[in-house]
């Protein structure tokens, strides 16, 4: 099966027919997953109405998250099968983790100043996730550091893997250690700690950042692809 | 209306994250459409360019 899908020309058309729906899924589930966290759900009894930022933060962080564990899935298939697919989506993937951990970063700073009173904290939770960040980063300028793309695609993979060890450190950092940051409340063990009132818009938002993220990886990896055929072409005996 | 702009009080921490939200992925949306559009325009002038070349095969 993994032979069938990592042909570029079949994977995209498979990609390409999946786009229209994507985007319904994510605007119509966007549209109403805001519109029942910003009018119909209740204020926190704690937080008050700051918990509405939760309908932002909490989809950028699982996609921060889960786009490196993407990342770090590409880059041992680049590693082990030096599939350049692999390769083409751990380049597709990174810049939209990176905007998504930056949008988690901010989103919670913008949290924390009225609930701790200050900006920033050096928690667990939010230095393992700036360190993620630092992670993308890192992968976006090693995979584009090279004179040939080609070049830069093991060396960044082998960063994409190695930052996989702070994946589960930033997931479990509100559990081993003291923090902040308040623990999980959504995958957790006895399940969702938040009112349906809350956690319907909140997976609502859920879905709706995960097709968009999809979305734009795909819109990404068909660019690339097309680079990629670009420079062939134009390296070809008796091309421009 | 601005009891509901207003948040609690807290209006502008929640109006900046959503602000921040759409410029961050409005931009990453326009970028990458920028980005497979050029490229596929290119390529299409390319292929205009040499006759001979590969056919698409998609």
């Amino acid at each position: 099966m993994f032979d069938y899908f990592a042909n570029p020309s079949r994977f995209m058309r498979i990609a390409n027919r999946l786009l229209l729906p994507l985007v319904i899924l994510s605007l119509s589930t966007g549209a109403i997953g805001l519109y029942l966290g910003l009018f119909v759900a209740p204020a926190d009894y704690q937080q008050g109405d700051t918990v509405r930022i939760i309908y932002i933060h909490v989809p950028s962080a699982w996609l921060a998250l889960f786009g490196y564990v993407g990342l770090g899935l590409c880059g041992l298939f680049y590693v082990v099968w030096r599939h350049p697919l692999a390769d083409i989506a751990a380049r597709a993937i990174a810049p939209v983790g990176a905007v998504f951990a930056v949008l988690t970063l901010v989103t919670g700073a913008l949290w924390g100043k009225p609930m701790w009173g200050a900006w920033w904290v050096w928690d667990a939770r939010l230095t393992s996730m700036l360190i993620l960040f630092f992670f993308y980063l890192g992968f976006i300028a090693l995979a584009n550091g090279f004179d040939r793309a080609e070049r830069g695609s093991r060396p960044a993979a082998l960063l994409a893997l190695v930052g996989m060890i702070n994946v589960p450190i930033v997931k479990f950092s509100v559990d081993w250690w003291n923090t902040l940051h308040q623990p999980a409340s959504l995958l957790r063990s006895g399940g969702p700690a938040i009112d349906s009132s809350m956690l319907t818009p909140l997976v609502l938002t859920l879905i709706a950042a995960h097709a968009y993220f999809a979305i734009l990886v795909i819109l990404r990896m068909r660019a690339l692809l097309t680079e990629r055929r670009l420079a062939a072409l134009t390296l070809r005996p008796g091309g421009d | 209306m601005a009891e509901f702009f207003d948040m609690g009080g807290f209006g502008n921490y929640i109006w900046g994250s959503y602000g921040f939200a759409v410029i961050c992925l409005g931009w990453l949306n326009y970028a990458s459409w920028r980005k497979a559009k050029t490229a596929a325009e290119q390529l299409a002038i390319l292929r205009a360019d040499t006759p001979a070349g590969p056919k698409n095969t998609e």
